[in-house]
């Protein structure tokens, strides 16, 4: 069996993956590079020796088929029991609660008074806490596989509501425009709550674009392969893009990226 | 160690040091030097050289948090913290 998966699907936190390989170590360090976690943190289950599905009469391919199962609440635990120690060593006296949420758990700071300073300006704080616990627990080279969110008095509980807002309100704009929306520049985390909100809404199609801390999410119009557009693509801009690029025709998007925004009066009703 | 307690410098050794040796693979080659003024303190964070990319991190990343962290925790005291990673 290969893993059916789709690269989409990373966006749910690959929990679970199937590898192969010629011998035992090869499939096994390439999941682990796969998944993007220590070996001591999932659980390994050898599904065949060989590779079975080959055509009949064939010479059995030589391979071991390998299952490995992050072990999520180990993780959990051990990111609590660091953020535990991190906190204390701050000289802040706070509780951990731990929350399950369907996108993931959360790891709730009950700080009182110092809530504010855990939080940082916009959550910057709370940003490089998530950032250090997750390197710690998991290991140099973690690719988002852990869905494990660190929040403070449900900041971000609510930052995922706002997020929630500007991922309909995007959406529609595209479905009603047939033309693509840039958002601003967001963490990692964000934006994969953005293409997770957009994954089934029928209509859009969400990528990345740009560079470490200034890749932004952009929602496009599903036309097949999409559709040509890509003569002018949108800058993301500081703050709601789409209320910028309102009305301006593609191809022009880049010169509008300073300055004036176009004016939103006429709303083109051609599709490509 | 001695029984005085644990000055404000040392507070901030042991949170850099913490998350370090977390950090890294190996936690024994993790040293951390405190140079302390009266309003602000200096951490020279040395770790093994084939470590120096785990408290960097992808475009500096790691390093940032760690700043970020330590001087949330140095807001606290009153004072400003600065973290220099030497190689």
């Amino acid at each position: 069996m290969i893993d059916q998966r789709q690269p989409g699907d990373n966006l749910l936190g690959m929990t679970e993956i199937t590898v192969s390989g010629n011998t035992f170590e090869e499939a096994l360090t390439g999941g682990l590079k796969q998944l993007g976690v220590d070996q001591d943190l999932v659980d390994i289950e050898e599904l065949s020796h060989a590779h079975e599905d080959v055509l009949p009469g064939a010479e059995p391919l030589p391979g071991v088929t390998l299952r490995l199962t992050v072990k999520t609440s180990l993780i959990t635990s051990r990111a609590k029991d660091h953020l535990k120690h991190v906190l204390k060593l701050m000289g802040i006296n706070a509780q951990i609660e731990t929350l399950t949420r369907p996108h993931g758990t959360i790891l709730n700071i009950l700080a009182g008074d110092d809530g504010a300073l855990i939080i940082g300006r916009n959550g910057q704080n709370l940003e490089a806490l998530h950032h250090l616990i997750i390197r710690m627990t998991v290991g140099g080279c973690s690719r988002d596989t852990v869905l494990l969110h660190i929040d403070s008095e449900c900041y971000r509980e609510k930052q995922i509501s706002r997020l929630e807002q500007m991922a309909r309100h995007a959406a529609d704009r595209v479905r009603r425009t047939k033309r693509e929306c840039a958002l601003k520049p967001m963490p990692p985390a964000d934006r994969r709550l953005i293409h997770m909100l957009l994954k089934n809404v029928s209509g859009v199609h969400t990528i990345s674009r740009g560079e470490e801390s200034q890749r932004y999410v952009v929602v496009t119009p599903e036309m097949g392969e999409y559709g040509g557009g890509h003569r002018g693509q949108l800058k993301p801009k500081h703050g709601y893009s789409w209320r910028h690029t309102e009305g301006a025709p593609q191809k022009d998007a880049s010169s509008s990226r300073d300055g004036a925004p176009p004016s939103p009066s006429e709303t083109p009703d051609t599709s490509s | 160690m001695s029984s005085v307690p644990a000055s404000e410098g040392q507070k901030m050794r042991d949170l850099i040091q913490y998350i370090s040796e977390a950090l890294v693979d190996r936690s024994e080659e993790v040293r951390v030097n405190v140079i302390e003024g009266e309003n602000s303190i200096i951490l020279e964070l040395k770790v093994a050289g084939d470590d120096v990319g785990k408290v960097i991190g992808k475009g500096g990343q790691t390093a940032k948090a760690l700043r970020k962290i330590l001087s949330a925790s140095a807001t606290k005291l009153r004072k400003k913290a600065l973290l220099q990673i030497v190689e």
